[in-house]
């Protein structure tokens, strides 16, 4: 039990994705001006990202060690990533054409997103640090960290789309509408999450 | 369509490139990863660069056959840098904060190459030291000093000193435990480096060296209690190969001879349990009796043939038991004269006299740190009870005599209730905040002082027993 | 104006990946606190980069478009692969401080969108120009932003202790996001700035032209 909380409180708060170890930034910064379009966003990847994990962790832990190539794991890692998006697209456009053309546009964005490859990077490595002594990593844990790294993700992309659109409201000068404001935003957005790193 | 077909459309064209690609870049990169692959040999040898301050190849030494667990440290591995000669030495600090303190320490050798002449880098890692929590208050400039103020034998103090003062080299740390475990580590790799580059044993303070026949006792794992004249012991053995531990329980009584004996582990090898003798026939027997057999060292001679009460098929294991029945008998006096709950008393400064079955104490303490060593005179009588204390000299922290308990409150109470507030072993266990007898915020002035009472009263019989016996 | 210098420009200044185009956003940010990680990933960025736009520039007659994008994933992955062997083996300390960003160059936008963009059409020496026009203008970005940060934020620069005044916020990713919004800013600004003086001078010169004929 401790080690699910433990779990939790890492992934999505004191490290999380965005504001503590800047992994999503690309769709953060390109797709939060709408909250409905951050909301299909990031449960589109947080969709991936567990899938991606419940994948890769198995055949690297279990096929790739024990043969000695865990130096090709990128190359490995990226392709699963990218055919898992690519199923999932077709089987998505198959069951529901609704949610497709809800969130299906994002999918090709995600093969691209720091963050998917980023989490399937992350359970393989060192986790001891976030686990605690004595527990070992398994699939349930890495599955685990990945849904809710994916869930941190989608909160900080739904304050940054709420914010913005608040935004949207007042006038900037030019040269820091766009970008910079965005990237001013999401500085208080992570200053407030620093306090998390007390926990 | 048909299968020429197949072999021209875009699909197959496609299929073939990707793999095409695929087994170039594995190749490719199969031949880079064996051509550029970092070996673990490597890493270590990074690390070990990374704690000697510069890029340098090490080869390890064989320790296996030395003493390598001494009584403050256990050296785990010894590296010895190819470049300059000095080495590089894994050692874990016995008696830090939350265990042993896993730390890596430079030793750099005399120009003669036969004992120790400097010491340089210590690095404590935290990533192998969890229990250290405190290890981050401990500044680099003090891992410094370690080799700033190398002399040597040097023992490398912590903490405070008896007076409270700053007599020692590396107080007010923040973290006085972790800092006896490094200091400990430290020591201990000087006094195996000076033992191994001049290829002599180590000569270790033996802290039992005033038992009698203690070698193949595992002492640490032995205790005694004494009542009425009979020391019950239980003792632990050390392995006699293939013979694993023994424990015993033995009573010893006034008469120096065996009053009851019992194996409560055998440790005989798996099968040998029956054939060795019945250890009750043991019973009654003086230390001659084992002298006589074992000879007046008690050595183990291995060929006991002639000796039928041995010589059963168990050697070993009889040699074992006989051995702790040897070691029971032989420190009798010793142990009776012995004084209990010594750790915070200072016994050069303590006097007792006994009259009229009072003895009355003047007891010195240790210091505790903060506090300082507390001067008392207790009274006990008879009925093993404190008749009157009074704090002679008070220890407290400056500010905190006042937060003592009356100690007054201690006359009329046994031994019994210090032992129910402290445990039996009167160890200090910092948190008293359940009992309000103690914890009145200068829990340590008042541990100490109770400390010195139940010392008093312990120790009651065998003052009286010394000063009627008379003069020593 | 010759097509090299074109591309060059662009690539360093006018379609600036980090400035101009907000690509490969995540090690920016992510190394931003360190003047040297910065400079180490904009120059191992700026190698994959320009490897990977010759390979794929070589390649493009012979890749069939449907497939394109999984081999050119798989290329440039293979490159990271081997930029991670041998920046483990030659230069540790970098590998130790670039950690877990140095796989993700794979997934880096830059790499992927010129590969895309620009590589599969155009010949092997315009690519190579690309690439380390791309590269060196995310290097001197990302460096530049680092400086900052290690500077203000630490005191120091390049690991080498400055000064002791330190606003620690800097060093943390609130600082990286703030740093960069400011630059972006003040980049895009001078770059206006720089089109509109431009702008006034082909005015004023058209102009004149104008005035002259009509004389």
């Amino acid at each position: 039990m401790a080690t699910f909380i433990a779990i939790v409180l890492a992934a999505v708060l004191t490290n999380n994705f965005i504001t503590v170890k800047t992994y999503g930034i690309c769709p953060f910064l390109g797709v939060s001006k709408k909250s409905s379009s951050a909301l299909g966003m990031g449960v589109a990847v947080t969709v991936v990202m567990v899938l991606a994990t419940l994948v890769t962790y198995p055949i690297y832990t279990y096929v790739m060690v024990p043969l000695g190539i865990d130096f090709l794991e990128i190359i490995f890692f990226i392709f699963i990533i990218a055919s898992l998006v690519q199923m999932l697209e077709v089987v998505i456009r198959k069951i529901s054409p609704s949610l497709y053309n809800a969130m299906g546009v994002y999918l090709p964005l995600i093969t691209t997103n720091c963050a998917v490859l980023g989490v399937a990077e992350l359970v393989i490595g060192d986790m001891t640090s976030i686990l605690g002594e004595g527990v070992a990593m398994n699939i349930g844990w890495a599955a685990l960290y990945s849904l809710f790294a994916g869930l941190g993700f989608t909160l900080v992309m739904l304050i940054m789309s709420g914010m913005r659109e608040k935004l949207n409201y007042y006038k900037t000068p030019k040269a820091i509408t766009g970008f910079p404001i965005a990237m001013v935003t999401a500085c208080f957005i992570c200053m407030a999450f620093t306090v998390f790193s007390y926990i | 369509m048909t299968a020429k077909d197949f072999f021209k459309s875009t699909a197959f064209k496609c299929l073939v490139t990707l793999l095409c690609v695929l087994l170039v870049s594995g190749i490719f990169l199969t031949i880079m990863h064996g051509l550029l692959e970092v070996t673990d040999e490597e890493k270590f040898q990074r690390v070990l660069s990374g704690i000697y301050g510069k890029q340098v190849t090490t080869t390890e030494q064989d320790i296996s056959k030395k003493n390598t667990n001494l009584s403050n440290a256990v050296i785990n591995n010894v590296y010895k840098v190819e470049d300059d000669g000095n080495y590089i030495l894994n050692v874990s600090g016995k008696n830090g904060y939350g265990g042993n303190v896993l730390c890596w320490v430079v030793i750099m050798p005399n120009s003669d190459g036969k004992s120790v002449g400097g010491v340089g880098n210590v690095k404590v890692p935290i990533a192998d030291n969890p229990g250290e929590s405190f290890l981050n208050q401990i500044s680099s400039s003090v891992f410094d000093k370690f080799g700033q103020d190398f002399k040597n034998d040097i023992v490398y103090e912590y903490g405070y000193d008896e007076n409270g003062s700053n007599g020692s080299m590396y107080v007010n740390t923040g973290a006085s435990y972790t800092m006896r475990g490094i200091s400990n580590a430290v020591n201990g790799a000087i006094t195996f480096m000076n033992a191994f580059l001049s290829g002599e044993d180590i000569k270790e303070d033996d802290p039992w060296e005033d038992f009698a026949f203690h070698e193949f006792i595992n002492m640490e794992q032995t205790s005694w209690t004494k009542a009425d004249g009979v020391i019950t012991y239980t003792v632990t053995t050390k392995p006699c190969a293939p013979a694993d531990p023994f424990k015993l329980e033995i009573k010893v009584g006034a008469d120096k001879t065996i009053t009851d004996i019992a194996i409560t582990k055998n440790g005989s090898t798996e099968g040998y349990e029956t054939d060795m003798f019945n250890v009750k026939s043991l019973v009654g027997k003086d230390l001659a009796y084992f002298t006589g057999i074992c000879g007046d060292d008690m050595a183990y001679i291995g060929d006991y043939s002639g000796n039928a009460d041995i010589s059963t098929g168990a050697t070993r294991s009889n040699y074992l038991c006989m051995y702790a029945a040897a070691f029971a008998i032989a420190n009798y006096d010793y142990i009776s004269n012995l004084k209990v709950y010594t750790e915070y008393i200072n016994l050069d400064d303590t006097t007792a006299q006994a009259a009229d079955g009072v003895v009355t104490y003047s007891v010195t303490t240790k210091a505790f740190s903060p506090t300082v060593s507390f001067k008392l005179e207790i009274k006990v009588g008879a009925d093993k009870t404190i008749t009157d204390i009074a704090i002679t000299k008070n220890g407290s922290t400056e500010g905190y005599d006042s937060d003592m308990f009356n100690v007054k409150s201690l006359v009329g109470k046994d031994l019994a209730y210090f032992t129910g507030i402290c445990g039996d072993d009167m160890a200090y266990i910092g948190d008293y905040s359940g009992n309000a007898d103690i914890s009145t915020g200068a829990t340590r002035s008042n541990y100490l002082c109770m400390y010195a009472a139940a010392f008093a009263i312990a120790n009651y019989d065998s003052y009286l027993a010394q000063a009627n016996g008379g003069n020593e | 104006m010759n097509k090299y210098k074109k591309i060059t420009l662009d690539g360093l200044i006018y379609q600036n990946p980090t400035f101009m185009l907000v690509l490969g956003t995540c090690p920016t940010l992510g190394l931003i606190s360190s003047a040297f990680s910065s400079l180490g990933m904009g120059l191992t960025v700026l190698v994959i980069l320009t490897l990977s736009n010759i390979l794929i520039s070589l390649l493009r007659k012979i890749i069939p478009n449907e497939v394109r994008i999984p081999c050119y994933i798989v290329i440039i992955a293979t490159l990271v692969t081997f930029a991670r062997m041998f920046l483990e083996k030659f230069v540790p300390d970098l590998y130790e401080s670039l950690g877990g960003f140095l796989a993700l160059i794979v997934v880096n936008c830059i790499i992927l969108g010129r590969a895309e963009a620009f590589a599969n059409k155009h010949t092997v020496l315009e690519s190579t120009v690309d690439g380390l026009a791309n590269g060196l203008g995310f290097t001197a970005a990302i460096t530049v932003m680092g400086i900052i940060c290690e500077f203000f934020g630490n005191g120091s620069l390049f690991g080498f202790k400055i000064m002791e005044f330190k606003m620690s916020m800097l060093a943390t990713p609130a600082g990286a996001f703030l740093v960069y919004g400011i630059c972006i800013a003040v980049f895009v600004y001078i770059i206006d700035a720089i089109e509109r003086a431009k702008r006034v001078k082909v005015n004023k010169l058209s102009r004149e032209n104008l005035l002259k004929e009509a004389a």
